[in-house]
């Protein structure tokens, strides 16, 4: 099989590779920078290289069409955000390829596919028949490459031309705080009552070597912090998830629920988060939050 | 004056799933369903365009009238000019391509549109290839996962929020523009405008007057989607049990760290 | 009876829901804490049209139906369980209603716009200290002097006494005073429309007192005297000597409006209670839920809501054929036994709804933070008396059943 994966930055290359490892054939990727591409290339058969600094989607497209004329894949893979899925849907529009987003996992049948996605809000997975020519957009945090190849791949440029379409690109401000990669994540929810109550959110992150995030409300309504964990919002996989003051919605959950141990603090004991709990407190996050500072200060 | 047309879909409250307790399968005719979060936020935009300088909002949606009528005119109560409906039992199942391709048909003979906004993804299936695809199809110029639309003096400002940070994109109609549930707070019709869209009608299109073939989604089969917990909780009533609980999720942490 | 919804009507049920998400749930518990519904909240009830629901656009109502206002009354309830809100709301609604239909045109024009944009309230005033039941036995006397009525008198645990001085333009009630001979029994009241305080102006002659209620904070409770106090003709409403008969309308029509408000506080507990007991484990992990007592109750709990929520859709269902669809064959005593049905069943459901909710809730429901008391309260309210007492609506049933003569021995 013939495989075009879109990377749009290293982090992706262990997982997109991950998703296709026990899938034989040509594995070629799509990146827009030089220095992505000279790093896929170790990995992939063969990498088109459309320098384009700023993503634009119509720049891609422009991108997408050329890379199609030499090299028609049977799968297109990329990852469920908000770029990825634009690849992918652009892919799947001028190819008339079927496609699914939010893939946990894959499976070769034959000359198709069985591929599993969560939907309804990540309260359900389907599972469902496809048939290349194929987009597969898979979910953060479900695939890793075990055995990570060498491989002497070549990279082929592609012109683009530049649509009349002004773009202004304002990077994320790199902070320490990031929560996609840390291997603990404490996150706050309404529970926490004062903005100021967050310092001892990130007192109990930075204790851990951690991260801190928010649910939807403390960031989008209250404006506590720039993002939160949720299907709108960021997706983390870490080690240790500690839930503090989180009810457990079903859209907070799907941004969290891949976490490998789940670790909830909630006063109320009907929280549904107490559902997909690992270790739980029902109990004043007030009081607990403090007394695991201490005892962590204590060694 | 612009003539806009939003597309809209009818979507499960995945905050009321249901499942059954033996299968796990989603009991669907339980879930109430109305107008996907994304796609009434594209609307309020829309309709926002239209305030200012004049215009049309068309919706569209595939459905039976039966189960798609009240979403529709949940539409025309919003500010909604006009509204088509393709009609198909099979609304569930087709595939995204044939989406594509119905859009694109009504789009031929029903426009031109200066505008296509829609909903980034939708509030059940999330799958947000939607409107890429339908921008590709189309050759039109596309920005998707919209959180911030302004329309001023022919010009389309918009913010989006990407995994490396934020994108502002200038661009002028025609274009295709997906929006975010974060886009603004849509607006909730009054009585008077309930009343005034009970007069209104939808033109009702049939699905194979659009297109010829119609391509369904094979599903296996959908179950809950669950991750085994280990679910020991401590109900901390005393210091006691507090100190206990805290020490096992303690030795967890230390683990882990 | 088979009963369902337009779809008008259900996109109207929706519109309310996402208002009050948005609006009233967030603050419904700090409202009947702080003893008061914030202005703002009732200006954007206002733009969203929530007020003077079955009035005429003609006078600035909404030109909506009754079932409407009934469904507005119970999903606000649903998101304020202490009703406070809806039973403002509902006052200003069924009282204007009730303007619209006998009212000048004149007090008409200059008075329901202002209730509809919400600046002003007009509800209820015609309980005196003798007891809310006996309307014929009241003591207010207005007496006719040229072309003002001069009124005299006091009336107590009326709603929305502090409300009618804080709002910018006022407001006041539907207010029965005596004109007649005090021998003609209930054939000598007169209804009026009472603004003590218009266009932002307090008149002479209103002394308010303030009550302090154990439940429902955000709406006010009180009593007023009025010594000499001016009432011009055109706020006359209907004929004179007629009033009995136009409050008892009057009284019909609020009566659904506040059965509604009760089923809406009441589906908000067995809510509750549904999540509660399914999660909530006793006994070795055993859920709540998994009692077949548990099952017994709920189920007839929720049938006794089921059944006072049928009650309270078909009396609105009649209001509207009555008044607005205008039914020759419907007077409006046909609505006698319907309503009482309704305002019977639904508070007396609502409040056995919510003292077995707080038993399965045990010691967490006696919390305050289980907020649960707030809505035993606020619709205790209407077991008690308000828009009248249980035992009126069962005597209204068995007047009518039996005939008037066999139960007056």
């Amino acid at each position: 099989m013939k495989i075009l994966a879109y990377i749009p930055d290293e982090d992706w290359i262990e997982q997109i590779l991950g998703a296709v490892e026990d899938i034989e054939g040509e594995l070629t990727a799509f990146v827009l920078n030089e220095k992505l591409a000279e790093t896929a290339v170790k990995r992939f058969d063969k990498v088109y290289l459309a320098k384009i600094e700023r993503f634009e989607l119509n720049t891609v497209r422009e991108a997408v069409k050329q890379v199609l004329k030499e090299y028609n894949p049977d799968i297109l893979l990329a990852p469920s955000t908000n770029k990825g899925r634009a690849v992918a849907g652009t892919f799947m529009g001028l190819t008339d390829a079927a496609g699914v987003s939010d893939v946990i996992r894959i499976e070769l049948e034959g000359e198709s596919m069985v591929l599993e996605r969560l939907v309804y809000g990540g309260t359900a997975k389907a599972r469902l028949k496809m048939h290349p020519p194929l987009s597969i957009c898979i979910s953060p945090g479900y695939f890793k490459m075990e055995n990570v190849l060498d491989k002497p791949g070549e990279v082929i440029e592609v012109n683009v031309s530049m649509p009349d379409v002004e773009t202004v690109f304002k990077p994320r401000e790199v902070s320490e705080n990031d929560p996609t990669k840390a291997d603990v994540v404490v996150a706050a929810g309404r529970g926490v009552k004062d903005e100021k109550d967050m310092e001892m959110i990130k007192e109990l992150a930075k204790a851990l070597g951690g991260a801190w995030s928010v649910t939807r409300p403390l960031a989008a309504d209250y404006g506590w912090a720039d993002s939160w964990i949720g299907i709108s919002g960021i997706v983390v996989s870490p080690k240790i998830y500690i839930a503090v003051g989180i009810s457990g919605q079903p859209h907070h959950m799907m941004g969290a629920r891949n976490s490998k141990i789940i670790i909830s603090i909630n006063k109320d004991p009907n929280a549904p988060i107490f559902e997909e709990t690992d270790y739980g407190i029902v109990g004043d996050l007030y009081k607990v939050i403090p007394k695991i500072l201490e005892k962590l200060r204590e060694g | 004056m612009m003539k806009i047309l939003v597309p809209i879909k009818l979507c499960y409250d995945v905050g009321q799933m249901k499942f059954d307790s033996n299968t796990g399968e989603p009991i669907l005719d339980a879930v109430p369903r109305s107008m996907g979060e994304a796609d009434r936020c594209a609307l309020e935009e829309a309709l926002k365009i239209k305030d200012s300088i004049g215009g049309e909002v068309v919706v569209v949606t595939i459905g039976e009238a039966r189960t798609h009528s009240k979403m529709l005119r949940d539409a025309f109560a919003m500010g909604a000019t006009g509204g088509y409906l393709v009609s198909t039992g099979d609304y569930d199942k087709i595939d995204l391509n044939t989406v594509t391709m119905i859009f694109k048909a009504l789009v031929e003979a029903t426009g031109p549109y200066d505008l296509i906004i829609m909903g980034a993804g939708s509030t059940d299936t999330h799958s947000s290839l939607l409107p890429p695809m339908l921008g590709a199809k189309l050759g039109i110029k596309t920005v998707v996962g919209i959180d911030k639309l302004e329309y001023a003096d022919g010009e389309i400002t918009a913010v989006c929020t990407y995994g490396d940070g934020s994108y502002t994109y200038k661009l002028k109609p025609p274009a295709l523009l997906s929006v975010t549930s974060e886009a603004n707070l849509p607006r909730i019709p009054t009585i008077k405008d309930i009343l005034r869209a009970k007069k209104m009608k939808f033109e009702e299109l049939s699905v194979e007057s659009l297109v010829e073939n119609i391509g369904k989604v094979d599903v296996l089969g959908i179950e809950k989607y669950i991750v085994p917990r280990k679910k020991l909780i401590w109900e901390v009533d005393s210091e006691d049990k507090l100190a206990e609980a805290l020490e096992n999720i303690l030795s967890v942490l230390r683990e882990g760290v | 009876m088979y009963f369902e919804f337009t779809e008008d009507e259900e996109i109207f049920r929706e519109s309310v829901e996402e208002f009050s998400r948005r609006y009233i749930e967030p603050i419904w518990v700090d409202i009947d804490e702080k003893n008061t519904i914030p202005f703002d909240l009732i200006k954007k009830m206002g733009e969203q049209g929530l007020f003077a629901i079955p009035v005429s656009e003609e006078y600035g109502g909404m030109g909506g139906s009754f079932m409407m206002t009934t469904i507005a009354a119970e999903v606000i309830a649903y998101y304020d369980p202490a009703v406070a809100i809806a039973v403002y709301m509902l006052l200003n609604n069924g009282w204007p209603m009730a303007l619209d239909l006998y009212g000048t045109d004149e007090a008409k024009g200059e008075i329901l716009p202002k209730v509809a944009s919400g600046d002003a309230f007009f509800g209820i005033a015609s309980t005196e200290s003798h007891g809310g039941s006996d309307v014929a036995g009241i003591k207010s006397f207005a007496k006719k002097e040229g072309d003002v009525w001069i009124a005299n008198g006091e009336k107590v645990f009326i709603s929305g006494v502090r409300e009618v001085q804080e709002l910018p333009a006022g407001g006041g009630w539907f207010y029965l005073a005596k004109t007649g001979s005090l021998d003609w029994g209930h054939r000598n009241i007169t209804a009026f429309a009472l603004l003590p305080k218009w266009n932002g102006e307090l008149k002479n002659g209103f002394k308010p007192t303030l009550y302090e209620e154990i439940g429902r904070g955000g709406l006010s409770s009180g009593g007023f005297i009025l010594e000499d106090f001016e009432i011009e003709d055109k706020y006359r409403i209907g004929e004179e000597n007629k009033g009995f008969y136009y409050v008892l309308e009057g009284f019909n029509i609020a009566r659904i409006l506040v059965a509604a408000a009760c089923l809406g506080s009441a589906q908000w507990a067995l809510d509750q209670a549904a999540e509660w007991l399914k999660n909530r484990k006793l006994f070795n992990g055993r859920r709540l839920s998994s009692f077949q007592g548990i099952h017994f109750r709920y189920a007839e709990l929720y049938a006794e809501l089921e059944a006072a929520r049928l009650f309270t859709y078909r009396a609105a269902r009649l209001v509207d054929k009555l008044y607005m669809e205008k039914d020759p064959t419907l007077k409006p005593r046909d609505l006698n036994i319907p309503v009482a049905l309704a305002k019977l069943k639904a508070p007396e459901a609502a409040v056995r709804i919510y003292e077995e909710v707080l038993k399965w809730y045990g010691a967490y429901g006696y919390m305050k933070e289980s907020n649960i008391y707030r809505g035993w309260l606020g619709t205790f309210s209407y077991v008690i008396g308000a828009e009248g007492a249980q035992n009126i609506m069962r005597l209204i049933i068995a007047r009518d059943l039996l005939g008037g003569e066999y139960i007056r021995e």
